[in-house]
């Protein structure tokens, strides 16, 4: 019984966990970025939805339609002037640049709002579903569901739209997109606005059941990883199945260990898949 | 020739003057100094791997957690002097690095996936150490306070001058060691690994052995920035000398200063350290004339600030900058690689 | 040692910086003789997850520092004032020492704080070296004063008597409930002091023979983001009592959760959990009604620690509770002591301070008397159980105020 109650719990946080990873996957396939600050763009996403909430009264899972404008905005802003610069740059010139703007985006959330906890009090907070023995909150089944709708979206838009796939020819290709006559430049902001508005959403989801803290960046940054390799970076499909089983496995992880165990699990199998599988479990092996 | 004598002579004084600093200086000031080398400690063992063999790590918090934790250990439970204690840590810390090296360095993994694993590795092991009853979990672990004329036997002295002094010592040994592996074979292999890796290993250099012998005399002598440590504050905790917050404090003064030059990270470390203070300062100001709730945090951000310049106009940090500019190659060229 | 001090000075006066500016009155006028203004600093955590709670303990000592100085201040001292530095120790050990160094450079003639034991021994350490005066208005940790230094005192109960009396209290209750806890579950923070306490609390209650058996012991960091799996598995072994130490938010968290996974028990026993002091735990409604707690209590029964209590609750609008009226209480020691040796030297002081006895207090318990460790004799500890809204003492009879409500109603028949 026990079980079923970690498989359900981790089912509905798998759906977080692939949003986040959708965000990455694309900065990280098209862009070659290795954004350490990815965490921090979600908590950004979560003092927004409380700030909202507090201010306005509007539930997070409607106020993620103005999150998704302002993280697009600094998102564009991130990559047009930090990292389109260093365009073609060897990687661990991203990694200590978004390194460097994660400590930024931390400490000034830490300024403004100081250290303590928010919790976002909707009214379904306490709310769950029991069936058959077992609890199911109610916050987690709403974010499970916006998780979907944003995941279809996301994936429509790259399949679909023109621009998405102008981002999938930069992705593959610089210098033939470039030749295409694609604006590769205006390509890579919009792709990581994307990136950050998407994680941006997931922050809004989960501000309903996670007190919003400034120094929760670290650990959806390293979540998002998780998830983005092991389903093999730049394969969206991967993200979503990594992020349920991620978040079955971390479930799990804090039933047959403890809680605060339950992300040396995840970090372990990062480690593990990196060793053994760089390319994911639903990756192919690429020459580059 | 003369250069030579000049600079011979820049460095007496500046020994001097370093060793006779708590003469003149207040407690604060040493305090700050202390801090300050010992930031400089460890990022110079950091240097050897980052800096020198360029595989930036983010993991080393944990070799200085494991020199912490196990001198710590030992004392409490066998009564063994730090002194001892910190020889073993650091041959722990050794194993560790160099088993985890082996796997990243054999397997051929990448400098942004070795990045992943070690910043994976911090955190598993912060995050098992504040599981675990017996290294004191969240709670952490205090030593106790043994006063007289046998304390230092056991690494503990009432006032902060000896610290300081061993610190001194610590971190001109382990710029004496960067300076002879620099000229030495091994660094000049290094420097090849670095510009080229595939290119060096088709010119013969095995670059697993070498990056796994950087790897080695850095997680071991970083150990002892643990230890010591432990021994000054008499306590220590998993988040406070493990994970990835500490991994990237240590990283940050090499980085800025300058990676794989010889002064950098203690450069690094003499500009970062009284600047948090500077921005201690500022925050007891304002706070106390203008009623605000303070400016935690600050520092960080400017550090953040720092990282993202340096990154961008200098990518070698100050002191890579100064090299570069004195060198044959032209000072607008920003990579190395092509 | 003279040595630094000349070059504190110097380095003082040549900073001359906003640093000198700022903290430095009465600096002058303590080493000219007769001072005019004694000064005490504190540390406490003013920011951070009991920032709360660290304030409400520095307006216990600002209001006692206020009154003795209404009084006419220390009389044997020409009538100097009392003035309080307060620095905010974040919660941190760290920072916490780098406050206590910051307020004795600014001379002051005694210390006190720090709330969180970890804090408390880091500075106990630093004040020892440079023998300054401790008093520790809060802070539980046996250990504390175990570590053979001659220069700390501690009026806070600390945590063996505290368990010890709580047990008792415990027990008295659920008998008088008519239901005798048969099973109990432990949850606590991985936290310096919660973990004491219950390192205490195990073979305290082999010692003393309870009726319970304690089934499990579940503990989670202090920084969690949530606790439905601890809940959940305390739940499944379907224990007739709780036995808690934790934080305010975090026990939030836990009757939350309770509620959402409709775990019911008899009754919530928090053993020392400053936590449950918190005010944001009593406006929980629903949630927090009928938890008890074990821990130190101000005095609601004499006509003096009321007059206090009334003015504190008027001004700050937050209860007295065992916080202010403890940090009350050390600044009543300090001026008491102080108004005996006429001076601020330390050692005098320090033989003052071990000769308190000190009667007109807040908190409960008998007169303030330290013993050869430096802890009080006369600490006092109760046990209170949160009754519409507010916390109310149930034991010990002579200061209890209200009936304890036990077993619990269950989550559903709460309104």
């Amino acid at each position: 019984m026990l079980y079923l109650q970690a498989l359900i719990n981790g089912i509905l946080m798998g759906g977080v966990y692939g949003v986040m990873a959708l965000g990455l996957s694309l900065i990280f396939g098209v862009l070659n970025i290795i954004n350490l600050a990815h965490g921090n763009l979600m908590v950004i996403g979560m003092y927004l939805s409380y700030l909202l909430f507090v201010l306005l009264g509007v539930d997070p899972h409607l106020s993620l339609f103005v999150t998704v404008f302002i993280l697009f905005f600094i998102g564009f802003f991130i990559q047009r002037f930090i990292l389109n610069p260093i365009i073609g740059a060897p990687e661990e010139m991203s990694v200590l640049i978004t390194l460097g703007l994660g400590m930024i985006i931390q400490n000034i959330l830490l300024m403004t709002f100081g250290p303590d906890y928010f919790t976002v009090d909707t009214s379904y907070k306490l709310s769950s579903l029991m069936l058959m023995g077992l609890s199911i909150d109610v916050a987690k089944i709403f974010t499970f569901g916006a998780s979907l709708i944003i995941t279809a979206v996301f994936f429509s838009f790259l399949q679909w739209t023109e621009l998405g796939r102008a981002i999938r020819a930069a992705s593959n290709n610089r210098e033939a997109a470039m030749l295409a006559g694609i604006n590769v430049k205006k390509i890579y902001c919009i792709a990581f606005a994307i990136g950050a508005a998407t994680v941006g959403t997931a922050g809004s989801c989960v501000s309903t059941f996670i007190p919003t803290s400034q120094g929760a960046g670290i650990l959806f940054t390293m979540t998002s990883f998780v998830v983005v390799i092991i389903g093999g970076v730049g394969n969206y499909l991967g993200a979503l199945a990594g992020g349920l089983l991620i978040g079955i496995v971390e479930e799990f992880g804090a039933v047959l260990l403890s809680g605060s165990m339950k992300q040396v699990v995840s970090f372990g199998l990062l480690i593990i898949i990196l060793l053994f599988r760089p390319e994911g479990l639903l990756g192919k092996r690429s020459e580059e | 020739m003369r250069n030579r004598i000049y600079t011979t002579i820049f460095f007496l004084i500046l020994g001097i003057l370093f060793l006779g600093a708590p003469l003149y200086v207040g407690g604060y000031v040493l305090e700050i100094l202390i801090i300050a080398l010992w930031l400089g400690y460890l990022g110079s063992c950091w240097n050897i791997i980052g800096g020198y063999a360029g595989q930036i790590s983010l993991g080393h918090s944990t070799f200085v957690g494991l020199g912490a934790y196990t001198s710590t250990l030992l004392f409490s439970h066998l009564g063994a002097t730090p002194w001892i204690g910190m020889f073993l840590g650091a041959i722990f810390a050794m194993a560790i690095g160099l088993f985890v090296g082996f796997l990243c360095f054999r397997f051929r993994v990448r400098g942004a996936y070795f990045l992943l694993i070690t910043m994976a590795m911090a955190e598993i092991f912060r995050l098992c150490f504040e599981h675990i009853d017996f290294f004191g979990a969240t709670v952490g672990l205090f030593i106790p306070t043994i006063k007289g004329p046998t304390a230092p036997l056991i690494f503990q002295f009432q006032q902060k001058w000896p610290f300081y002094l061993i610190i001194l010592v610590m971190t001109a040994a382990i710029l004496l060691i960067t300076f002879l592996m620099e000229r030495s074979k091994i660094g000049f292999y290094l420097k090849a690994i670095k510009g080229d890796e595939d290119a060096a290993r088709c010119l013969g250099v095995s670059a697993t052995r070498y990056k796994l012998l950087a790897m080695a005399l850095s997680s071991f002598f970083i150990a002892f920035g643990g230890t010591f440590y432990a021994q000054y504050r008499m306590y220590i905790r998993p988040d406070l000398v493990m994970g990835i917050h500490f991994s990237v404090e240590i990283v940050l003064a090499p980085i800025i200063g300058g990676m794989g030059t010889l002064f950098g990270p203690i450069l690094g470390a003499f500009l970062m350290v009284p600047l948090e203070e500077l921005s201690w300062l500022l925050t007891d100001f304002l706070k106390h004339s203008f009623r605000m709730k303070g400016l935690i945090g600050l520092h960080l951000i400017t550090y953040g600030v720092a990282l993202i310049l340096v990154i961008r106009f200098m990518p070698y940090g100050i002191l890579g900058l100064l090299q570069r500019l004195k060198g044959p190659w032209a000072s607008n060229e920003k990579f190395v690689r092509s | 040692m003279k040595n630094q001090r000349i070059s504190r000075r110097t380095f003082l006066k040549s900073a001359g910086t906003v640093a000198a500016g700022v903290g430095l009155n009465g600096f002058p006028a303590i080493l000219r003789g007769a001072p005019k203004e004694i000064l005490i600093g504190a540390v406490h955590p003013l920011t951070g997850l009991v920032a709360e709670a660290g304030q409400m303990s520095v307006w216990g000592l600002e209001l006692a520092v206020e009154h003795i100085n209404k009084a006419g201040g220390i009389k044997s001292m020409g009538g100097a004032k009392l003035k309080l530095i307060v620095e905010d120790s974040e919660s941190k050990n760290e920072v916490g020492a780098i406050a206590a160094e910051k307020l004795i450079r600014k001379e002051i003639a005694c210390l006190t704080g720090a709330f969180q034991s970890g804090v408390t021994m880091a500075i106990s350490k630093v004040a020892d070296r440079y023998k300054m005066p401790l008093v520790v208005d809060i802070a539980t940790a046996d250990a504390i004063t175990q570590q053979g230094f001659q220069y700390t005192f501690r009026v806070f109960p600390k945590i063996s008597n505290l368990v010890r009396t709580g047990i008792q209290g415990i027990m008295e209750v659920t008998e008088k409930g008519g239901r005798p806890i048969k099973n109990a579950v432990v949850i606590h923070i991985s936290e310096f002091t919660a973990k004491a306490s219950f390192d205490i609390f195990y073979p305290t209650c082999e010692k003393m023979g309870v009726p319970w058996k304690i089934l499990n012991k579940i503990t989670y960091p202090e920084q969690t983001m949530s606790v439905a799996s601890e809940v959940s598995e305390a739940k499944a072994l379907k224990p007739d009592a709780l036995f808690i130490n934790c934080r305010m938010r975090d026990a939030i968290m836990l009757v939350q959760e309770m509620y959402k996974q409709k775990f019911d028990v008899d009754g919530i026993f928090g053993m020392v959990a400053s936590g449950l002091a918190d005010p944001g735990f009593h406006k929980q409604g629903k949630l927090s009604e009928c938890v008890f707690n074990a821990c130190p209590w101000h005095d609601e029964v004499k006509p003096f620690a009321l007059k206090v209590a009334k003015e504190y609750e008027a001004r700050f609008k937050k209860p007295f509770n065992m916080n202010g009226s403890h940090s009350y209480d050390t600044i009543l020691v300090i001026a008491d002591a102080l108004e005996r040796t006429g001076s601020v030297d330390k050692d005098e002081l320090r033989k003052a301070l071990r000769a308190t006895k000190l009667e007109n207090k807040t908190s409960i318990g008998g007169p303030i008397q330290f013993d050869e460790g430096g802890d009080n004799i006369g600490a006092g500890s109760a046990i209170v159980q949160i009754q519409e809204g507010k916390s109310k003492c149930v034991y010990p009879s002579e200061f209890a105020l209200a009936k304890a409500i036990y077993p619990a109603p269950k989550w559903e028949e709460r309104r």
